[in-house]
Order: structure tokens, then sequence, then C-alpha cells
């Protein structure tokens, strides 16, 4: 299912009112067209363009072609709906930033001073995070030494670890978030 | 040439020039009346293209511009063969003869539109219904002219 193309065809009044119709029960052209007063070729454009994108559908019921919506996709969430796939020139564009961040603030593997801007940030404590590994509890001593090695404020790299959720802390014990 | 052969040669020509001049008010007539009406349409179709817009009913709005573009062609076609010849019939079938060349394409995609299953298909039969209702219209208004 093309999302664009879905938003682009919902995006018309005409095919609003089609959709809420079959909301109701489903429903043949002519029944359309006369309770929208529309022109049934205006009608069975709309309906055509409704079935590509996914919206309605048709089945044969004795003579008549009655058109229906498909309830599997009204069901879905709109954050579902709005989901793009990831373009590959953004991600290379993250990567570059992110590659970029790390050359400035890291020097040979320790960072001089913390970025002030909450992204610059993420990206720098994401990078020390990979110093913990994922199935051990750590205590807060620790902890402190892994950090002690990134930079001179180790309490405040442990309390942004948390902060950001890289780390999880329980009673002084400390487990990497994945 | 006796008087008689004199008078017979004027009523002759006086006749000729009197259809002559009922030739030229049909002409006339159908000229107004067609032109008249394809404006009346253009303008109603703009309108229906405005209203439609601001209705959030884009598709609907393109379609009234195909027609609005239709209707600009025949009328186009129609001076195009009133300018061509002073001939009515001459103009006629002229004029006449557009209708036929050009939905030909339109009658092309269609079939292509249909074989495909495409949108396009109603596209194309807009076009066609536009035309055969302009082509009625000339129909009607030279007829009822005879």
């Amino acid at each position: 299912m093309n999302n664009l193309l879905l938003f682009k065809v919902l995006a018309d009044k005409s095919r609003l009112q089609i959709l809420n119709s079959l909301l109701e029960e489903p429903m043949v052209v002519e029944r359309l067209a006369s309770r929208l007063n529309l022109a049934i070729s205006t009608v069975s454009f709309h309906l055509k363009k409704l079935e590509e994108a996914g919206l309605v559908e048709s089945y044969k019921d004795q003579y008549y072609k009655q058109y229906t919506i498909k309830k599997a996709l009204f069901n879905q969430p709109l954050s579902t709906l709005i989901t793009l796939d990831k373009d590959p020139i953004i991600e290379d564009r993250d990567a570059a930033y992110r590659n970029k961040v790390i050359e400035t603030f890291f020097n040979n593997d320790y960072v001089e001073q913390l970025p002030v801007q909450r992204k610059k940030r993420f990206i720098i404590l994401e990078e020390i995070a990979k110093a913990f590994h994922e199935t051990k509890i750590y205590d807060e001593t620790e902890v402190n030494e892994i950090l002690m090695r990134y930079h001179d404020d180790y309490c405040t790299l442990r309390r942004d670890l948390v902060d950001f959720k890289f780390l999880a802390r329980d009673h002084g014990h400390y487990k990497k978030l994945t | 040439m006796d008087l008689t052969t004199v008078m017979d040669y004027a009523i002759f020509n006086l006749v000729i020039i009197e259809i002559e001049i009922e030739r030229t008010k049909k002409m006339e007539k159908i000229k107004t009346h067609y032109i008249n009406t394809l404006n009346s349409w253009i303008d109603e179709s703009e309108q229906n293209t405005k209203r439609f817009m601001n209705d959030f009913r884009q598709d609907e709005a393109e379609m009234e511009k195909i027609k609005t573009n239709i209707y600009s062609i025949f009328l186009k076609m129609f001076h195009l063969s009133l300018n061509k010849t002073n001939d009515q019939e001459k103009f006629r079938t002229m004029y006449l003869n557009f209708h036929k060349t050009i939905p030909k394409n339109w009658h092309n995609a269609k079939e292509k539109a249909k074989e495909n299953e495409s949108i396009d298909y109603y596209i194309e039969d807009l076009k066609i219904t536009t035309a055969n209702r302009v082509e009625k219209l000339f129909n009607n208004l030279w007829d009822n002219h005879e």
C-alpha cells in the first residue's frame, strides 16, 4: 500500500462522502450517485481511485456490482498509516551528521567538553553507552570507572545516560537498555 | 429582349437575393445561438471549477477544466470554418469534420484505457461526451433553422 497515494485519494470531499456512505452499508454506483447528487461517471471515477488506493473493494451481487469499504485498513491506527520507508538519502545525511559530531567532541576516545545541544549530547552518550554490555549488571563504582575513561565529570555522564534511557538504574545497580 | 423577359429576369434576381438574405439570416442566427450557448457553457464550467476547488473536490474541478477546453476547441473550429468559406454547406461539412477528426484519438485512448482498466477511461469518456454535446447543439441549431 502506498501511503502517499492513500492520503492523496482521501483529500477529496466527494470521495470522503462516498466512503461515509459505504461505512453505512455496501452500495452500487447508481445509489451512490443519486444519494450524493453526482454523475454516475463521476462516482465510477472516484470509486476506481478508492479501489486503487486499497480503500474500497467490489463484489458481484446478482446483476449488480456492490462496493464496500476495506475494513482492515480503516481499523489501522493513523501512526501506521503515516509511516514511510526510510529515505536512504536522509539516512546518509543522518550518518554524516553523527560522524561529524563524534569527530568534533571526541579526542582520542575522550570527551573534553559535553555538547549542550540535546541532539549532539544524545549522539555522544549513545557512543559512550557502547562501552556497556547488554546482559551485565553494573554497580555504581563499575559505571564510574568506565565513564571516567571518557570524561572528567562522570557523575553528569552517569545521570545523563539514565535520563537519556541508555542505562536503567535500580537501587544502585545499572543495566544497559536496548 | 422584350419587357416581359426583362421583368422575369428582375423577379428571378430578386428571388435569388431574398433566398441569399434568408440564408445569411439563418447563418447569423445559428452563429449567434451557437456562440452564445458555448460561451455560457464555458462560463458555467469555469464557475464549477472554482466551486469544486473551494469545496476540496480537485478531481471534479479538473474535469470541469477539461470540459472548458473542449468547448473552447470547438468554438475555435467553428470560427475557423466560418472564416474559411462563405458557402454554408461547405462550412457545415468542414465544421462537422472536426467532430470526426478531433475525438478520434480520444476514442482510441478510451479503448486502451478500458483494456488496461485504467482510470483514464473516465477522462477520455468525459472528453467524448462533451464533444458529443457540442455536436448535438450544432446539429439541432442547423436543423431547427432549415
